[in-house]
């Protein structure tokens, strides 16, 4: 056997275990279905279905969501992927699982192309971290467009490294960072940062003389690809995740929570411990972004990274550790573990580098092998823990679960009139949408025209919707209670004295896997509240008068 | 005796701008332990000022000096915190135990009390959560030293371990170690590391002034 072959057949076992971890009870792991993906999902059905999103635009450049104006790439491939598979959360979520498994190979010829490791065997083990760490299985399970715009933006990266060497890649390397802008907020800002510094740092290589035309060729390609966004560049629209950063905070405590930021996502601590990211439906329980025991080679990496930064191939990689944070770090006051994702790459590289460093401080190969079995098994048994066991169950109303099941209910119901509380969740009619498979030719009708027509103005949403038999909004006491219908909130909407008070009578409760509740509905009793009132002799409302 | 002399100011203007940077540094807090203990204030800046000398002239006598200082120190860090609390659970963390046990799949039982319930398990978390707590740069930056020093502090890092002072390496892991067992909510903070975090941000300013004199 070549030692190519052997290669090869370790890259596909690699692969193989990785798409295990990453597709094994996708549907039901994480449990339910964030908002967000419904969010893109329901869009991606509308477009395929109608060429329009959910508010009646056709073909938009951003999509609007909830008012994240998100890049439209994710969204448009479901919709062309939908006419082969069904729109299910499987498929949804597959697509960032195809992304994870493509970027696991690209990570692999990033650091073959690199040649940054002494020892063979290395390579093929970062590799084997990296699509296992719980950074990437994480990412490689959510129906939403991160993962898409991570990949995207690596295969640019390894395109403007092999630029470095051959001008010929120039050609590949900025069309495609351009078309990462299109993937994911993240890389709308990461793109042109990691071009700038690319410029700054390789400016000697960059602009020789002979690689002066495919470097303007490339970068015309670049702007070409950026027309559509060009198109809407003055619009809020495009500018609206800078108002985290841009707002009235002032100069100093926007200073001091950049250096805290980068503080976190730098420290050890946040990195192979203990996430602080405020948002429960970011993080797993039990477990940070990467392997406890990675510290050890992370420190280690860093210091040689650094100590050997002269070298180009170093130089490229410290390029990438401190540019792919800038964007994390300058998005609002607290840390986002999914905007930061594109440090994957690097600090992997570098954590490789510190695990080269022990291993070839080791004389003995059996040895060798003995520790990665070791560290293998310790990170799956770690990884099983958190993400396969408590996660499903410590993370599931983060998650959004319940969805599925209310659908369901109000499904089997059809002649009922549902009126459900958003108080604490005001994009729960997307979930409804998506699970009850909402026509959406039908609900672009429900939608007010203003919002389509003033599309990129970034319109404020109401809070109040109706489809179908459902209207959805905060529960307004003097009226709700005399309509004819079921209320259906969390556990916070309907005390049970409330219930009483009002004489509604308890017809459907979901709990979460903890057993703690999740949904309750009520229906009411308008005629019985009435009489109520009359027997206690306070005023009556005007329905009770009018009925 | 014309270098020696020269050696000895080149040696005392480090040792005095060190002192500066130390009560600039850690004014409020040392006034703090001075009040209260002055034994530990002195052995403070002892072990700081030999820390230096070992650094900067990679003598023995300092050695031995900085190592005497540091077991000192070490002393005054087990002795100022109350470490058996760090190993302690709290009644909602039993529960959480109990619930989390309680996750694992019927015929994972066995792995499931291992994993989660284990007195041993238990132990071991609780000193991870001492060790990363220790790594965590926000601990330093937030309390004790400034946030502008931090790219100081690490170029300082950097500088330290590029020369290769191994003997001094050990002794900061040793302090890393023993922190990890104490914990870092010690009556007077984790100290045992001030007097390397002092000389990185020393170092880390020196070597910045050489860099831009170049």
């Amino acid at each position: 056997m070549t030692r190519k072959f052997l290669g090869w057949m370790v890259m596909i076992l690699i692969l193989a275990s990785a798409s295990v971890l990453y597709f094994s009870k996708i549907g039901e792991i994480p449990s339910g279905f964030y908002i967000d993906e419904a969010s893109t999902a329901y869009n991606a059905i509308s477009i395929f279905k109608t060429g329009k999103d959910e508010f009646g635009k056709t073909y938009p450049i951003l999509f609007r969501l909830f008012g994240s104006y998100t890049p439209p790439l994710y969204i448009y491939l479901s919709a062309f992927l939908l006419r082969f598979f069904k729109p299910t959360i499987v498929f949804f979520r597959s697509i960032s699982a195809f992304s994870a498994i493509t970027s696991t190979l690209f990570f692999c010829l990033m650091v073959k192309k690199l040649r940054i490791y002494k020892r063979e065997p290395v390579y093929y083990f970062v590799t084997f971290f990296y699509a296992i760490s719980p950074w990437l299985v994480f990412n490689a399970r959510l129906g939403y467009e991160v993962t898409l715009g991570y990949i995207v933006f690596n295969i640019g990266l390894y395109f403007s490294y092999l630029a470095l060497e051959n001008k010929k890649y120039f050609l590949f390397a900025f069309p495609i960072l351009s078309l990462s802008v299109y993937a994911s907020h993240n890389q709308k800002f990461l793109a042109p940062i990691f071009i700038l510094f690319y410029f700054l740092v390789f400016k000697k290589t960059v602009f020789r003389k002979e690689r002066v035309r495919c470097l303007i060729l490339s970068l015309l390609f670049a702007v070409l690809i950026q027309i559509p966004n060009l198109s809407i560049i003055t619009t809020n629209a495009f500018w609206i995740k800078n108002i985290g950063y841009t707002g009235g905070t002032p100069v100093k405590k926007m200073l001091q929570n950049i250096i805290v930021q980068l503080l976190n996502y730098y420290s050890p601590k946040s990195l192979f411990y203990f996430l602080p990211d405020i948002d429960p439906q970011h993080t797993v329980s039990e477990i940070s972004v990467l392997y406890n025991w990675m510290f050890i080679p992370y420190l280690i990496g860093t210091f040689l990274l650094f100590n050997k930064i002269k070298e180009r191939k170093y130089r490229f990689v410290a390029l990438l550790f401190l540019a792919s944070v800038i964007p994390a770090a300058l998005s609002g006051e607290f840390i986002s573990i999914q905007r930061a994702l594109p440090f994957l790459l690097p600090l992997m590289i570098v954590i490789g580098m510190g695990i080269d460093f022990i291993i070839s401080r080791i004389k003995k190969a059996y040895a060798v092998n003995i520790l990665f079995l070791f560290f293998s098994s310790y990170s799956l048994l770690m990884l099983y823990r958190s993400y396969f066991v408590l996660f499903p169950k410590d993370r599931a109303v983060a998650w959004s679960y319940g969805f599925s099941d209310l659908a369901r209910f109000i499904a089997e119901n059809p002649k009922e009139k549902f009126f459900i509380d958003n108080s604490r969740n005001l994009g729960l009619y997307m979930e409804l949408l998506y699970f009850l498979q909402y026509p959406p030719s039908e609900y672009q009708k429900e939608v007010t025209p203003y919002i389509r027509e003033h599309y990129y103005e970034a319109p404020i949403l109401g809070t109040d919707f109706s489809f179908a038999n459902i209207r959805i909004g905060g529960i307004d006491w003097t009226k709700e209670i005399y309509k004819e219908q079921i209320i259906i909130g969390d556990s916070l909407a309907v005390s049970d004295g409330q219930a009483k008070e009002h004489v509604m009578k308890e017809v459907y409760q979901l709990e979460d896997p903890l057993g703690k509740i999740v949904f309750k509905g009520y229906r009411t009793n308008p005629k019985e509240k009435c009489r109520k009132e009359k027997l206690l002799g306070n005023s009556l409302s005007r329905w009770c008068l009018s009925n | 005796m014309k270098i020696f002399l020269k050696k000895t100011i080149i040696l005392f203007k480090y040792l005095f701008l060190f002192l500066v940077a130390f009560f600039y540094l850690l004014g409020t807090w040392y006034e703090k332990i001075f009040s209260e203990n002055k034994l530990l204030a002195g052995i403070f800046i002892g072990t700081c000022v030999f820390l230096l000398l070992a650094y900067s002239k990679r003598k023995n006598t300092f050695k031995i000096f900085f190592v005497l200082f540091f077991i000192l120190l070490a002393l005054f860090q087990i002795k100022t915190t109350n470490y058996k609390y760090e190993y302690i659970l709290t009644p909602a963390e039993i529960d959480l135990q109990i619930q989390r046990m309680n996750q694992y799949p019927p015929k994972l039982a066995k792995l499931g009390y291992l994993l989660e319930f284990k007195r041993e398990t238990m132990l071991l978390n609780k000193w991870q959560n001492n060790l990363f707590s220790i790594f965590d740069f926000n601990l330093y930056f937030r309390n004790y030293f400034p946030y502008l020093l931090i790219p100081l502090c690490f170029y300082g890092v950097f500088v330290f371990i590029k020369n290769g002072h191994k003997f001094l390496l050990h002794l900061l892991i040793l302090s890393l170690i023993i922190l990890s067992f104490t914990g870092k909510n010690g009556k007077y903070g984790p100290f045992l590391i001030f007097p390397f975090i002092l000389l990185f941000i020393f170092i880390g300013f020196l070597e910045l002034v050489r860099l831009i004199k170049k």
